[in-house]
C-alpha cells in the first residue's frame, strides 16, 4: 500500500547499473554500510538478475527518479519496507527495525527531494484534455443549451488515482477527434433558432380515457379503472378491445408495477413539437389494495417521468396518500428522436413507488391483483409547453449576438442556410403540431447580416475568448475569420460560416486542452482551476474579468470567488462529479438487487439514495460541518422512501418523514446511520448485486476514506464462491481464505471495515440475520405479491471486527466511533482526494508539506468541509501548475 | 507513451493494396449461399491474398461452466449441453479449458480487457491498450469499405474494441441502421453532400494541425507528448478521411436479406442477436469488412420471449448455486449458442475460392468470466471456429494454472496473416492449435 502515492505514469522500466551505485548515489559509502549490508541480506536472494521476484531486479535498478516509471519503483520499495510488508513475513531472518527505519527515511527523502525538483521544472499537473463531462459543460454554458447530451456520445475516460482529471488517464485519438467533431455539430444545430416567432405554448392532458395512452394498460388489465377511489364496477372491456362505462364515469387509473425490469407506461399520443422546456403535472395519489379494494395507504407514492429509449429520467414526483394532489417536474424535452437518439422516443411514467408485482394481466374476469399490492392513482397527466422566457433563444444570442433571424425567401437576397435538424413529428400525437410532422409547413430561417466580416469579425473574437478561457488577440481569432470569408466567397450563406467556424474553436487544442505554464498560474489560469473545480466547467463573465484585473491573484478575492461560485446552483456539478467518483456513485446501477430476494427495492428508493448523498455533502459545505461527518454524524438527508428504507419511520424521536423531498432528519440514538458509510447510495455500490462483499467494502473504506490504497491480490488468491442458500457466511468462508498467512496479512487490513457493514444488505437496508434463498416456513404470514417470500432468514449476521491494530468494536457504530476519533486522518485523506479532483494530478511525496499546511490551517475549524475547500484553493498545490 | 503491445518483424505493406491497384482487382470467388446476389454484388478482395476475416463476440456475463467444459480432450470429446449445439461444426471448432487472461481480474471490469489483454483492469490508474480487432483493421482494413464493425446489444452501451491509445470504440447498437450503413445505397445527393463534408473536415484539421504546430514551441517536455497525442489524432484522422471518401462514390453490395427492425426491446436479446448474427454473415460474405466484433452486454437484458425466464441475464447470473436461477440461465445460454450455430452454418455455406468462409473466418466466442456467480475470471470459457486452424475440439489446460489466452489471441493475429511477435502478456502462439 501507498500512503505516498505517485504522480506520475507508470511506463517501461529501465534497469541497469547496480545496487551498490544505487547506495552511493543514496549518500551511503559502498561496501560496508548496514544500508548496503540490509539490501544484501534481505532482498537480493529474490530480488536480483536470476530470480526478480515480482519482475524486480535490484541488482539491476538504476537510481533515476527522472524517469516516472523508475521512480513508481522505488516509491514502492519505499512503500514495502516501511510497512513492513518486505521482506516477507514468511522470511525468518527478520531485519533489524532500526535499519529498516533508516532506510526507507533516507529514501523518502531522496524520492520528496527528485519529486520537488521535477514538479519545479514541469509542474505538479500535466497538460490535459477537458474529460467528456467537462467537455459537456463547457459546450453548454457556451452555447447556452443546459441540457443537451454530450457526454453519452463520447468514449469513457480513463482514471487514474481515481479519478477522470488526470493527464496520464486522458488521452486523445482520432476517435476521440471524430466523437468531438460529431457532437460538436449537434450540439452547433441545436443552438439554431428554428423560427421568426416564439412558438405557441401547447397543452396536452391524458386521461383515463385518451385513446392508446392508459387505456390500453387497461384493457390489457395490467391496472383498474378507479371512480371515488374505489374500483369501478360498472367499466367493462368487450373482446374486441371496446371499452364501456356507466356513470359514474371512472376518473382515475390504478397502476401497479409490472413485473419486467424495465418496464415503463408510454405517453403514447403527447410528444413535443418543439424541443424546449416542458413542464409535466400528474394529479394523483398513492393507494393500498387488499386483493378485492382500495384501502387507505399511509404511505406516499410517486410518479417518474422520463424517455426510455433516450435514457432519460426527467424526475420523480410524490403523491400523497389517499387524497389527489397535482405536482409537477420540469423537463428539456426535444422534439422527436431528438437530437441525439434516433431509436425510440416515446416520452413514458412508471410508478416508481411500487414493488415491481407477478402478472394479473391473464387473469382475464379479475379486475385487479388477486392479493395485497401498493398502487398510484393517476388522474391525468399533462404536458406543457415549449415554456420559453426569451426568443430567439439564449442559445442563439450565444452564436449570433443581436443579429436577428428572417424568414428566408429567394428574394431574400443571400444563400439559403442549412436549417435546424427537425426529427418527424409523431402524426398521431398531441399537440397538433403546426409546423407539419416533417416540418414542412416551417418557413426556412436566417440569420441578418448587414456587414458579414465585420459580424464575424466581432462575434467570433467574442466567441474565441469565452471558448479559450484566456485573453485574445485579433490574430487568435483570425484563423476562424479567415474560414468564414472563405466560405463567404464561396457563395455560403453567413449562418452556414459561421457555423463552421465556431466547429473548429470547438475542436481547437485551445478549447480542448488545458493548458499552463510551469510555475504559479496567473489569473486566467487560476480561474480556469477554480471554475473547472467547482462549476466543472469554463469561468463565467464574473471570474473571467477578475482575471482579466488580475485581482483573482488576491488571496481575498480568491476566496470570495470560491464562495461565490459554491453558493451557485452550478457546483451541484461538482457535489455529483466527486461523489460519483470519490464513492464511485456513479456506478450506483450498476449491480440491480435480484427481485426474488428483495422484492421491495423500487427505482424510487435509489433514486433517493443518490439523492440523499449529494444533499448531504452538500449540507457539509453549506454548513462547514467537521470532517468527521464523512463517517459519523447526528442527522441525515432523508425523505420518505429513505425513512422507511432504513427503518426510521417508526422510531420515536423521528417526525413523520413524508414526501419525496429530502430534508435534514435528527437522528435518534441507536439508529445505526449518520455519515457517507451507512448511506445506501454508499452500500449499495459496493456490494455485488445479490450478495456483499466485507472485502470489496472493507477495501473501498481503506481507500476512500482513510486514504490508503490496498495492494491488489495476488495472482494465485483464488476467488469466494458467494453462496445464498444459507449454508454458510462469507464471513465463515474468508475465515478460511484467512488461515492463509500470506493472505491474512492483507486481509486483517481491511476485512474488518467491510465486517462492520455486514448489517446492512445490498440495498443498503438493515438486517440481522442475512436472507436465504428459498421459503421454509420461517416467515409464514408474510406475503410477497399474494405469496409466501422466495426467501427465508439464514445465519445471523456478526459484524464483530477489529481494526488493523487490534482494537475490536462490535459493529458499525463501534467502528464508526474509532474512526471519527481520529479526525485527523480522515482529514488528510479527503484533503487528498479533494485535491487530486482540484488539480488534475495525485498526491506525490513531494505535495507533502503543502498537504500538512493545508490541514494545519483546517485544524482550528474541525477540518470544515468548506473550510478544507477554501485551504486546497488557496495553497500552493492549487495557484501552481 | 505507451508500452508497444505489438512488435512486428517487418512492416506490412499496409493499404498496398488499395494504393496499387486503385481498382477493383477481382470478384470474390463467393458462390454459394446467395448466388444471385453475390453475382450483383460489387466487391473487392485483395489480388494475390486469400481473405482472412475475424468475428469476436463477448457475452459477459458469463456462460455456465457446467454446461460448456467437456470431460474428455480432443476431437472426440464428450457431448456437453452447450457443445452438443455446435454438433454440425465438430471439427471446425476448438473449445479451450484452463485459459484466461493473464493479470486481467476485476469481475466484470476486466470485459474491458477481454480483447485486448491489458492487466491491471482493477487498478485505479489502468489504461486500457489496443483491442486485437484494432490491429487487424489496421493492417487489413484498408481492403473493405469499412476497416472493422464495432457492434453490441444490450441496454448499457459498451464495446469492446479499443484503440491505440485505449479509447473505447463507439459501437453500432441498432440492426436496421447496421443494415443501412451496409448495404442501403445513398443517393446521388447524400453523396455530393459526403464529400463536402469530408473537404470541410479536411480544412477543418488543417487549421487545427497548424495551430498545434505552433503550440508545441511554447510547453515543456512532459506536456509535448499529450499535445503530439493530439497532433497524431489529427494526422490519423486525416488519413480515416481520405480512406472514407474512397468509397463514396462505389456502389454498395446488394444482398438478399430484409432490413431488420431497429432492435430497441434490447430485452429481445435472442432476436436481436439473430439479426446482428445475419447481417454480419453478409457483411462477410460481401467482404464489406473483415474484422467484427460483438459485445452482448447481456447484464440487464430480461429475453422474457423464453420460456421460463423470470429475471435479467445478470440477476441470473449471480444464481448463488439455486437450481432454478441456473436453470433460467441455461436457457438463455442454450439460444445464444443456437444463434452462434446459425452463424457458423451461413458461413459455411458459403463458398469462395474452393473453400468455405468459414474455413477463412475465425469466430471467436467467449466470456470474461469462468463463474459469474464469483465474478471469477479464470477458466473462461472460450470457443474458436473456423479461420483456417487445425481444430482440435476440446484443447484443455491446467484448471489451476491457467495458460494465457493471450496466446489464442497472438494466434489469431498470424491466422490474419499478422506477423506480430506478441500481443499483451502472450508468451507464445497456442499450444496445440496450428493453422492448417
Amino acid at each position: 500500500m501507498s500512503a505516498l502515492p505517485m504522480n506520475r505514469s507508470v511506463r517501461g522500466v529501465a534497469l541497469a547499473t547496480s545496487v551498490l551505485l544505487v547506495l552511493v548515489l543514496c549518500g551511503v559509502a559502498a561496501g560496508e554500510s548496514p544500508e548496503t549490508r540490509f539490501f544484501a541480506q534481505h532482498c537480493v536472494e529474490c530480488h536480483d538478475a536470476e530470480t526478480h521476484k515480482g519482475g524486480l531486479d535490484l541488482t539491476a535498478l538504476k537510481w533515476k527518479p527522472d524517469d516516472p516509471a523508475v521512480f513508481a519503483r522505488w516509491l514502492l520499495i519505499h512503500d514495502r519496507i516501511r510497512d513492513g510488508e518486505m521482506p516477507p513475513v514468511k522470511v525468518t531472518t527478520r531485519p533489524d527495525p532500526t535499519a529498516a527505519t533508516a532506510i526507507h527515511e533516507a529514501l523518502a527523502k531522496r524520492l520528496t527531494a527528485a519529486d520537488l525538483a521535477d514538479q519545479r521544472r514541469q509542474g505538479r499537473t500535466p497538460l490535459r484534455r477537458l474529460n467528456r463531462v467537462e467537455f459537456e459543460n463547457s459546450v453548454r454554458d457556451l452555447l447556452a443549451l443546459p441540457t443537451f447530451r454530450i457526454k453519452e456520445s463520447l468514449a469513457e475516460d480513463g482514471r487514474a488515482h481515481g479519478f477522470d482529471r488526470l493527464a496520464a488517464a486522458l488521452d486523445f485519438s482520432a476517435q476521440h477527434l471524430q466523437g468531438y467533431l460529431a457532437i460538436v455539430d449537434r450540439a452547433l444545430d441545436a443552438a439554431l433558432c428554428p423560427l421568426v416567432d416564439k412558438p405557441p405554448v401547447q397543452t396536452t392532458r391524458n386521461t383515463i380515457f385518451e385513446e392508446g395512452c392508459a387505456s390500453s394498460v387497461l384493457s390489457r388489465m395490467e391496472a383498474i379503472p378507479l371512480v371515488g377511489m374505489q374500483l369501478d364496477p360498472t367499466w367493462t372491456r368487450s373482446k374486441d378491445g371496446k371499452i364501456v362505462d356507466l356513470p359514474p364515469m371512472a376518473n382515475a387509473i390504478g397502476i401497479f408495477r409490472h413485473p419486467d425490469s424495465d418496464h415503463s407506461y408510454t405517453l403514447r399520443n403527447t410528444s413535443a413539437v418543439i424541443t424546449g422546456w416542458h413542464r409535466f403535472r400528474v394529479s394523483g395519489y398513492s393507494f393500498a389494495w387488499d386483493g378485492k379494494q382500495v384501502v387507505p395507504t399511509n404511505q406516499g407514492g410517486g410518479l417518474s417521468f422520463g424517455c426510455g429509449g433516450k435514457n432519460q429520467h426527467f424526475g420523480t414526483v410524490g403523491l400523497p396518500p389517499n387524497k389527489a394532489a397535482v405536482r409537477e417536474v420540469m423537463a428539456w424535452v426535444e422534439r422527436g428522436g431528438g437530437a441525439t437518439h434516433g431509436l425510440n422516443d416515446d416520452l413514458e411514467f412508471i410508478p416508481a413507488s411500487c414493488e415491481k408485482i407477478r402478472d394479473f394481466g391473464n387473469y382475464d374476469k379479475v379486475k385487479g391483483p388477486p392479493y395485497a399490492a401498493s398502487g398510484v392513482a393517476i388522474e391525468w397527466i399533462e404536458m406543457e409547453g415549449p415554456l420559453c422566457d426569451q426568443w430567439p433563444p439564449a442559445s442563439h444570442q450565444a452564436l449570433f449576438g443581436s443579429l436577428t433571424v428572417k424568414e428566408w425567401s429567394a428574394r431574400s437576397g443571400v444563400p439559403k442556410p442549412r436549417q435546424q435538424t427537425w426529427p418527424i413529428h409523431k402524426g398521431w400525437s398531441k399537440p397538433k403540431d403546426p409546423y407539419g410532422n416533417r416540418g414542412e409547413k416551417r418557413p426556412p430561417v436566417f440569420v441578418e447580416s448587414a456587414a458579414p466580416m465585420a459580424d464575424a469579425q466581432s462575434l467570433l473574437q467574442h466567441f474565441v475568448r469565452r471558448a479559450f478561457r484566456r485573453p485574445v488577440t485579433v490574430s487568435d481569432a483570425a484563423p476562424y475569420v479567415e474560414i468564414v470569408r472563405q466560405r463567404l466567397t464561396a457563395g455560403d450563406a453567413f449562418q452556414d460560416a459561421m457555423l463552421e467556424a465556431y466547429r473548429s474553436v470547438l475542436i481547437s487544442p485551445d478549447f480542448l486542452l488545458l493548458r499552463e505554464a510551469p510555475g504559479t498560474l496567473d489569473a486566467h489560469a487560476l480561474a480556469n482551476r477554480l471554475s473547472y473545480f467547482l462549476w466543472n466547467s469554463l469561468p463565467d463573465e464574473a471570474l473571467s474579468k477578475l482575471a482579466d484585473s488580475g485581482d483573482l491573484l488576491k488571496s481575498e478575492v480568491l476566496r470570495s470567488e470560491t464562495e461565490r461560485l459554491l453558493k451557485d446552483a452550478k457546483s451541484q456539478r461538482f457535489v455529483e462529479d466527486f461523489l460519483g467518483q470519490w464513492l464511485s456513485l456513479r456506478e450506483i446501477s450498476a449491480t440491480q438487487p435480484d427481485r426474488r430476494m428483495y422484492p421491495e427495492f423500487k427505482p424510487w428508493v435509489q433514486e433517493s439514495m443518490l439523492m440523499e448523498s449529494h444533499a448531504y455533502f452538500a449540507e457539509l459545505i453549506a454548513n462547514d460541518l467537521p470532517v468527521v461527518n464523512v463517517v459519523k454524524s447526528d442527522f441525515a438527508m432523508l425523505n420518505e422512501p429513505l425513512a422507511r428504507h432504513y427503518g426510521l419511520d417508526g422510531l420515536a424521536g423521528i417526525p413523520g418523514v413524508a414526501g419525496f423531498e429530502i430534508r435534514k432528519v435528527t437522528l435518534p440514538p441507536g439508529s445505526h446511520r449518520g455519515g457517507f458509510l451507512t448511506q445506501a447510495a454508499v452500500l449499495k455500490v459496493t456490494a455485488a448485486g445479490t450478495t456483499t462483499s466485507p472485502i470489496k467494502r472493507g477495501a473501498f473504506v481503506m481507500e476512500r476514506i482513510l486514504g490508503i490504497k490496498p495492494a491488489p491480490p495476488p495472482p494465485d488468491a483464488g476467488s469466494i464462491e458467494p453462496r445464498v442458500d444459507g449454508s454458510t457466511t462469507v464471513r465463515k468462508q474468508l475465515e478460511q481464505h484467512r488461515q492463509n498467512p500470506s493472505c491474512h496479512s492483507c486481509h486483517a487490513k481491511m476485512d474488518g471495515y467491510g465486517f462492520a457493514l455486514e448489517n446492512f444488505d445490498v440495498t443498503g437496508a438493515w438486517r440481522d440475520r442475512y436472507r436465504a434463498v428459498g421459503y421454509n416456513g420461517d416467515l409464514k404470514g408474510y406475503r410477497i405479491n399474494g405469496n409466501n417470500p422466495d426467501y427465508h432468514l439464514g445465519p445471523a449476521v456478526d459484524s464483530s471486527g477489529a481494526m488493523p491494530d487490534g482494537r475490536p468494536f462490535a459493529n458499525v457504530d463501534g467502528l464508526r466511533a474509532m474512526l471519527a476519533a481520529d479526525p485527523d486522518r480522515l482529514a488528510r485523506a479527503f484533503t487528498g482526494h479533494l485535491t487530486t479532483y482540484a488539480t488534475g494530478a495525485g498526491i506525490s511525496p513531494g505535495d507533502r508539506p503543502a498537504l500538512d499546511a493545508i490541514l494545519s490551517r483546517a485544524r482550528t475549524k474541525s477540518f470544515g468541509v468548506r473550510t478544507l475547500i477554501h485551504e486546497v484553493v488557496q495553497s500552493d498545490l492549487f495557484r501552481n501548475k | 507513451m505507451h508500452f508497444p503491445t505489438l512488435s512486428l518483424r517487418r512492416a506490412l505493406p499496409r493499404r498496398s493494396v488499395l494504393k496499387a491497384a486503385g481498382a477493383v482487382l477481382a470478384l470474390p470467388l463467393l458462390d454459394a449461399m446467395f448466388p444471385t446476389t453475390i453475382a450483383a454484388a460489387e466487391t473487392t478482395v485483395a489480388a494475390g491474398g486469400t481473405p482472412r476475416r475475424f468475428v469476436g463476440v463477448l457475452t459477459n456475463m458469463g456462460i455456465l461452466p457446467e454446461f460448456f467444459f467437456p470431460k474428455k480432450e480432443g476431437p472426440d470429446h464428450d457431448a456437453t449441453p452447450y457443445l452438443d449445439i455446435l454438433k454440425a461444426h465438430r471439427g471446425a471448432y476448438t473449445a479451450f479449458s484452463g485459459v484466461s487472461l493473464p493479470g486481467v481480474e476485476g469481475g466484470h471490469a476486466n470485459e474491458r480487457a477481454w480483447l485486448t489483454g491489458a492487466p491491471g483492469v482493477s487498478s485505479g490508474a489502468f489504461r486500457n491498450t489496443v483491442s486485437l480487432d484494432q490491429i487487424m483493421a489496421e493492417e487489413i482494413g484498408s481492403a473493405t469499405r469499412f476497416p472493422s464493425l464495432v457492434l453490441m446489444l444490450g441496454h448499457e452501451e459498451m464495446s469492446i474494441s479499443y484503440t491505440r491509445s485505449g479509447a473505447r470504440m463507439p459501437p453500432i447498437r441498432s440492426p436496421r441502421k447496421l443494415y443501412e450503413m451496409l448495404f442501403a445505397e445513398d443517393t446521388a445527393a447524400a453523396k455530393v453532400a459526403a464529400h463536402a463534408r469530408l473537404k470541410q473536415d479536411r480544412s477543418v484539421l488543417d487549421t487545427l494541425r497548424n495551430r498545434t504546430k505552433t503550440l508545441e514551441r511554447s510547453v515543456g517536455l512532459r506536456d509535448r507528448e499529450q499535445l503530439d497525442q493530439y497532433f497524431t489524432s489529427v494526422r490519423e484522422l486525416e488519413r480515416r478521411l481520405a480512406a472514407t471518401e474512397s468509397w463514396v462514390d462505389r456502389s454498395k453490395p446488394k444482398v438478399a436479406l430484409t432490413a431488420p427492425s431497429d432492435g430497441h426491446d434490447q430485452n429481445q436479446l435472442i432476436e436481436n442477436s439473430a439479426a446482428m448474427y445475419a447481417i454480419i454473415a453478409h457483411a462477410l460474405i460481401t467482404d464489406s469488412t473483415r474484422v467484427i466484433t460483438l459485445c452482448l452486454n447481456t447484464g440487464s437484458c430480461f429475453p422474457k420471449n423464453l420460456p421460463g425466464v423470470t429475471n435479467s441475464c445478470h440477476g441470473l447470473s449471480h444464481h448463488g448455486g439455486r437450481p432454478d436461477a441456473v436453470g433460467e440461465a441455461k436457457v438463455i445460454e442454450q439460444a445464444q449458442f443456437r444463434e452462434l450455430a446459425k452463424l457458423l452454418d451461413a458461413l459455411r455455406a458459403a463458398k469462395e475460392g474452393g473453400a468455405t468462409v468459414l474455413d477463412r473466418t475465425a469466430v471467436l466466442y467467449g466470456t470474461n468470466m469462468g463463474s459469474a456467480n464469483a465474478h471469477s475470471n479464470n477458466n473462461l470459457p472460450t470457443l474458436l471456429a473456423g479461420g483456417g486452424f487445425k481444430h482440435v475440439g476440446h484443447l484443455a489446460f491446467d484448471q489451476k494454472k491457467n495458460y494465457p489466452l493471450t496466446n489464442l489471441h497472438l494466434s489469431l493475429l498470424h491466422g490474419m496473416g499478422i506477423d506480430a511477435e506478441n500481443f499483451a502478456t502472450s508468451t507464445g502462439r497456442m499450444r496445440g492449435l496450428e493453422l492448417a
